[in-house]
């Protein structure tokens, strides 16, 4: 009897079988995936590691197990896919937690959703101050959706009745110090241009340069390894906490 | 093809799984010859009720030999506590027949002839 071979021989099992199982189970994109969904994403891998482990009970009943869960998830999906209301019911609905810029305790205390969390939330979308927010709900994934109030939304070319113009993709012309010749190429750019970019930003060398992107509008952003900042902004309030 | 590749690989793959972890049942059958467990475990404990103790020992070390193979076989479908278990009784079943205690060997003959039963299963 070898352990080593028979742990061995599990793994290859419960690694293909979950590979199997989750590729069945479709394309779910993680930041999409649910309270609950996580849950089952962990009870599915926890189990798929005990069938790898544990060698005091057979391989069989962890399988079945697995393969149960699996089905269960699927059954799961596809009732909600078919009807709309026991999707409501099972995935929950999105909640209203900022209101015409007030927040909605009662809402917020139902869900056990924290001041703390809705503030880490918002700064996470780029809003720091609350007086910008219209509204804020709160998805079923637990994700954050801000509407921001009309003064505080960004002004587009239609606004202002001007011509879009495109952007395009930007594209990494030094990365930890090494240049990609082949994107240099690509954006038409030779290493004579590139020299003069990084020394007009006070760079001597390439090897200085943390990243640089280009993009075809001709916007260039460069930064470097070291950071000139005065004074840095410390956002941590543990050591006030009583 | 490759359609059907997508789809019949993994059913395939998921068979092969399937069969490696029931196997047990059918693998701790006697397959190859020196092989059948229960065989010599039968006639040790024939050997053991007449008190032939030097033929017993002969049939233990068969036994042993025919479990050895057997082993390997189910080692992925099969309890690994149960399979230590039934090495560990071998052992202790060697002890008894060198001490000739009739009634002990028996006991722990019977404990190798359940817990065959439910190996695999």
């Amino acid at each position: 009897m070898n352990d080593t071979l028979v742990v061995f021989v599990r793994s290859v099992i419960a690694f293909f079988s979950l590979l199997i199982f989750t590729r069945a189970l479709g394309k779910q994109q993680v930041s999409h995936l649910t309270f609950f969904d996580y849950i089952l994403g962990i009870t599915i891998g926890s189990i798929a590691a005990t069938l790898t482990t544990d060698l005091t009970s057979r391989a069989w009943p962890h399988w079945v197990g697995l393969l149960s869960w699996t089905l269960f998830v699927f059954i799961l999906q596809w009732v909600t896919i078919k009807s709309h209301k026991l999707s409501k019911y099972i995935d929950g609905e999105p909640a209203i937690v900022i209101m015409n810029g007030q927040i909605m305790e009662d809402t917020m205390k139902k869900l056990r959703y924290r001041a703390e969390d809705l503030t880490n939330q918002l700064r996470d979308k780029g809003v720091f101050d609350m007086n910008e927010v219209a509204f804020a709900i709160l998805e079923t994934n637990g994700k954050l959706s801000v509407l921001k109030k009309s003064a505080y939304q960004p002004v587009t070319p239609k606004d202002l009745n001007l011509p879009p113009s495109s952007k395009g993709v930007a594209v990494e012309l030094i990365y930890d110090g090494r240049v990609i010749k082949s994107n240099l190429q690509q954006v038409n750019k030779d290493m004579q241009w590139l020299e003069n970019q990084i020394r007009l930003y006070g760079f001597q060398s390439t090897k200085e340069v943390f990243l640089a992107t280009y993009q075809l509008n001709g916007s260039f952003y460069i930064d470097g390894y070291r950071d000139n900042l005065s004074q840095a902004t410390d956002i941590s309030d543990y050591n006030d906490l009583e | 093809m490759k359609g059907l590749g997508y789809v019949f690989i993994p059913i395939i793959v998921i068979g092969i799984f399937i069969f490696s972890m029931t196997s047990g049942l059918i693998l701790k059958k006697p397959l190859l010859g020196h092989d059948d467990v229960l065989y010599h475990v039968h006639a040790l404990k024939e050997d053991v009720r007449n008190e032939q103790w030097k033929k017993a020992e002969n049939q233990l070390k068969q036994a042993k030999n025919a479990w050895k193979k057997v082993s390997k076989r189910i080692q992925v479908s099969s309890e690994r506590e149960e399979m230590r278990l039934i090495s560990r009784i071998f052992v202790r079943v060697h002890g008894f027949i060198e001490t000739k205690e009739k009634g002990s060997v028996l006991a722990e003959i019977e404990e190798i002839e359940f817990l065959w039963h439910e190996l695999g299963r």
